[in-house]
């Protein structure tokens, strides 16, 4: 094959596209959309997925009319979870492809960066995965915040710790990035507001995977509960290595995403210590028929496109659900940004995740959102405790 | 509490010293450094992750050097000879070889973090009131056993005293007849299994992902210097100081600059011992 | 014939300067980084070309200068004041390295540096209380400029410093000293130079070229999070200072230029990591083909 049949091919995939959805294009022309995710480096096998999840969505969209006559096309950017590369994707985005609107980023810190660029190049943006307190509020006008700031869930974390467990100390072990020191200190303020002795307190840099020492001194610290918050590919490492000490200790982890990840990324050791944790979704029986039908739908999608069985995880619900709440604002607003903008604001909407409505900080309200409580039981299936 | 400390901070240094004696080597002959090292790390933990099923455990460590073996030779052809005499553009070229390695690797193994189980990980014996892996056990016997080979290979093989020779002087060695090119070239190929033992032994204790290997780098590069540049013992004495005060740090000062302990060791040391614990020898230009 | 000549190079030049006034936004965006790239890159090219000294730690000067401007804006003092300060610090900072550093040599010197640089990384993500810590510095109160007006302010100070680092390279007696001091520092000891000082000054001044970056780099872009100074900047910089040519200022610029915008452009094979890949291989093609780096190739050229 020549270099320019190649190129040929690509031009003719990149035409292919967009011209497929244009068939069934709503009448009043089409809005870009721009969505940043980690496609490369680390956090990549997550961002794959949340791809996909998005552009069904937004398929979904087009064929159903949801945004008010408007068609809707994506534009993905790969901002590798890190601040500089999120901050000059969100500008190319902007200034190269003409998007409108912005949706990402999976990481706080490249949230944050986009964040800053939404607001001085005046593009509305809807943050959809980080959990990072407050992002919408600190930056200014034109940044909504969807997920479920770290606050709230903290909040809801320790009322439901209190009722689930019997315990009167707790050690509180964190990794030093943004989910894990938000994460410290709500929960400590939470739980010395609970008169709960924290005989224990650590924090470990996220680069260092040996969590070796910091378990050894958990027995010493006679702890009756652990509660921690390390993400990603760390939670599973620490998770794997808290099981091979044998420490009996229960663990409660804060880090809700991928309801399987441990026991897909860790294996059946992880069913060996009575694992507790708080997740925004879980593939189970009590789901609603919306998630039902997402899951079988984005699974399907996943098989066939990336050829691997896929667990959905909160990240593609939230992707998914990002792409509808930016339809619905538009249906309301139009894209034109401050009509967006107060749209987005007026939000009532049930999605797959739950209902969907804005505080006037622009972060999401947690009532309405999907939280739920899950225990691994020893042969490393899930159950869903509250 | 203590064997915990003790047997975690050489589980540390087993790792930090196979790959800091890959990278002393490597520096000794050529006064490069190899950025790629800790690459290789991965890469090795990689191969042998892929091949356990088929092999075992131990077939898995030597399928991951043998692969590595190759690497090196690559390595040696595409960032070190070339660069001869410009060591500055060797080490920049090695960073370039690290950024295609990760990215072969993302490609091959995808970016999941993947459990690297063996049949030891399991089995974990109490010692106090902390359960130890085998597995932990088996790292530090067995680096323990690599990094006893390579010290007896160096110090008492006829290719050890070749490579002390053109550590000591390139140019004197060339002119009795040492094979420079070979001995570089070796040089590479021993750092580069080096580290897939490395990869292949710590691989289980952790996760295995493309981005690992960065710490551990960092870490040897410290241990190096501690030990001074281009030399085995004291890479390995450096190695197994920073692992140990690594450690005990975690334990009682913070986890939170385990990185920086180690390079503020380093510092403290690099004052009252300009050129490491165990100098090299090499003159300065009078 | 000869000014007609000259007039000619300068209108040339104007013009190839002017020319990403017509960009589209994004592309200024990556020149203006670019550019504010190329100062840390000046600060390496101070300390390795004309001292022979080898800095792995830049990203810690970077990181200092930007977050000095970042937190004492957003406290409401005067950015350019703020920017200063972040400076002062910066040298104060590259002194004090410098006192253990600047009596190392080679590669101990680069991974005592390497130590530094971590060091300040790791202290910016753990100050959670001054810095935020990787929760990020957002909103730095120097917004409304435009990129346009950017450009030519990262411009204008580039090549102010090109035109400083020119001058004390060729035509000062400094400059002689610090290439004297390189090449052989036991002569230099020799004729009287206090080498210890020599190199002291290097460090200092170099430190606070990269705190300059660093200061434009939070004014520019007005979010900061640790991870844009890591030790994998560091080593990034180093990269643009060697392809560019070690000693040759110009050749930064077109290294850093290069390196900043190249992945970008790499963009049409796809967002996945072809694309990295194809830029690593493209790092060995020019260290292998062009040995002195861009440097070489306009020395070359000249000649």
């Amino acid at each position: 094959m020549t270099i320019r049949s190649i190129a040929a091919l690509g031009a003719a995939l990149l035409f292919a596209a967009p011209s497929a959805a244009l068939a069934q294009a709503g009448a009043k022309g089409t809005v870009k959309v721009g969505v940043l995710l980690p496609l490369t480096g680390n956090t990549a096998w997550a961002g794959k997925t949340n791809r996909i999840a998005a552009a069904i969505a937004a398929e979904e969209v087009n064929a159903q009319d949801l945004a008010g006559g408007y068609k809707i096309e994506l534009v993905f950017g790969d901002s590798q979870c890190e601040p500089r590369p999120a901050h000059d994707q969100a500008q190319r985005l902007i200034s190269q492809e003409k998007v409108q609107l912005l949706i990402g980023e999976w990481c706080s810190s490249a949230s944050a960066a986009v964040a800053q660029v939404a607001n001085d190049e005046k593009i509305p943006l809807l943050v959809n995965i980080s959990t990072a307190d407050q992002i919408a509020g600190d930056s200014g006008p034109y940044a909504f915040q969807s997920s479920m700031q770290n606050r709230y869930s903290q909040q809801r974390e320790a009322a439901l710790l209190q009722k689930d467990f019997k315990f009167e100390s707790v050690a509180i072990i964190v990794e030093n990035n943004d989910f894990g020191l938000t994460f410290r200190k709500n929960m400590t303020a939470l739980m010395q507001k609970a008169g709960k002795k924290i005989v224990l307190d650590v924090t470990q840099d996220r680069s260092d995977t040996n969590w070796y020492a910091t378990i050894t001194r958990i027995p010493a610290a006679k702890p009756d509960l652990v509660i921690v918050s390390i993400s990603a590919g760390q939670a599973a490492n620490f998770v794997k290595q808290y099981a091979e000490a044998g420490i009996t200790t229960p663990l409660f982890s804060d880090y809700p995403p991928p309801p399987r990840i441990f026991e897909k990324q860790v294996g059946p050791q992880a069913g060996k210590i009575g694992l507790v944790r708080a997740a925004f979704f879980v593939k189970s029986d009590t789901n609603t028929p919306a998630q039902k039908d997402f899951v079988a739908k984005l699974e399907a999608r996943v098989q066939k496109e990336l050829s691997e069985a896929h667990d959905v995880t909160y990240w593609d619900v939230a992707s998914y659900d990002a792409v509808r709440l930016v339809a619905d604002a538009i249906k309301r607003g139009g894209p034109k940004a401050e009509d967006y903008l107060k749209a987005m604001a007026a939000t009532k909407i049930d999605l797959v995740l739950g209902h969907y409505e804005f505080d006037e900080q622009r972060g999401s309200k947690p009532e309405g959102l999907n939280f739920v409580f899950i225990r691994t039981k020893p042969d490393a299936t899930i159950e869903v405790v509250q | 509490m203590f064997v915990q400390i003790l047997i975690n901070g050489l589980v540390l240094a087993g790792g930090y010293a196979l790959v800091a004696v890959g990278l002393t080597l490597t520096f000794g002959v050529m006064r490069m450094v190899n950025f790629a090292e800790g690459q290789s790390v991965m890469i090795g933990a990689f191969v042998a992750y892929t091949c356990v099923p088929y092999v075992g455990y131990v077939g898995a460590i030597a399928a991951a050097m043998a692969v590595n073996a190759v690497l090196g030779i690559i390595l040696e052809r595409t960032a070190f000879r070339p660069f001869r005499g410009v060591e500055l553009n060797g080490l920049i070229a090695s960073m370039g070889m690290s950024i295609v390695l990760v990215n072969v690797a993302e490609l091959v193994w995808g970016t999941t973090p993947r459990p690297f189980d063996t049949l030891y990980n399991d089995t974990s014996v109490t010692i106090g009131t902390v359960g130890i892996s085998v597995q932990r056990l088996i790292c530090v016997v067995v680096s323990g056993a690599i990094l006893t080979g390579l010290w007896w290979l160096v110090a008492y093989t006829s290719l050890g005293r070749k490579f002390r020779a053109v550590s000591e002087d390139h140019e004197t060695a060339s002119a009795m007849g040492i094979d420079v090119n070979q001995v570089s070239r070796l040089a590479l190929v021993i750092g580069s299994m080096m580290a897939a033992s490395a990869g292949a032994l710590a691989g289980p204790v952790n996760m295995i992902a493309p981005d690992m290997g960065r710490t551990e780098m960092l870490n040897a590069f410290a241990a190096i210097i501690l030990g001074g540049f281009g030399n085995v013992n004291g890479t390995i004495l450096g190695a197994l100081l920073i692992g140990l005060i690594q450690s005990i740090a975690a334990v009682y000062i913070s986890n939170a600059y385990s990185t920086s302990i180690a390079f503020a060791l380093l510092v403290v040391t690099l004052i009252f011992f300009p050129r490491g614990l165990v100098p090299e020898r090499v003159d300065e230009n009078v | 014939m000869r000014t007609f000549k000259t007039l000619l190079v300068i209108a040339g030049a104007a013009v190839i300067l002017a020319l990403p006034l017509s960009f589209g936004l994004f592309w200024i965006n990556m020149v203006i980084t670019a550019l504010i790239f190329s100062l840390v890159v000046f600060s390496i090219n101070l300390l390795t070309g004309l001292t022979g000294l080898l800095s792995f730690g830049q990203a810690g000067f970077v990181g200092i200068g930007a977050y000095t401007l970042g937190v004492l804006a957003k406290q409401g003092n005067p950015p350019l004041l703020a920017g200063l300060y972040g400076v002062l610090l910066a040298m104060a900072c590259g002194f004090l390295l410098g006192l253990p550093a600047a009596r190392l040599k080679g590669h101990y010197l680069a991974i005592g540096t390497l130590g530094f640089g971590i060091l300040i990384y790791q202290l910016l993500t753990n100050s959670v209380d001054i810095t935020r810590g990787p929760m990020g510095l957002l909103g730095i109160p120097t917004g409304g400029i435009d990129k346009q007006t950017w450009y030519l302010i990262t411009l204008g100070v580039c090549l102010a410093v090109l035109a400083a680092l020119a001058y004390v390279d060729r035509y000062s007696i400094v400059g002689v000293v610090l290439k004297m001091v390189r090449h052989d520092e036991i002569a230099a000891r020799a004729s009287g130079i206090n080498v210890f000082a020599v190199k002291l000054i290097a460090f200092t001044v170099s430190a606070g070229l990269a705190g300059l970056s660093g200061a434009l780099f939070a004014a520019y872009v007005r979010f900061l999070t640790p991870d844009l100074f890591n030790e994998q900047e560091s080593f990034r910089y180093m990269m643009m200072a060697v392809v560019g040519g070690i000693g040759s200022p110009l050749g930064g610029v077109i290294a850093s230029l290069m390196l900043t915008t190249i992945p970008e452009g790499l963009r049409i094979l796809g967002e996945d990591n072809l694309r990295l890949l194809v830029y690593g291989t493209m790092v060995l093609f020019v260290l292998w083909f062009l040995p002195s780096g861009i440097g070489g190739l306009l020395e070359r050229r000249r000649r």
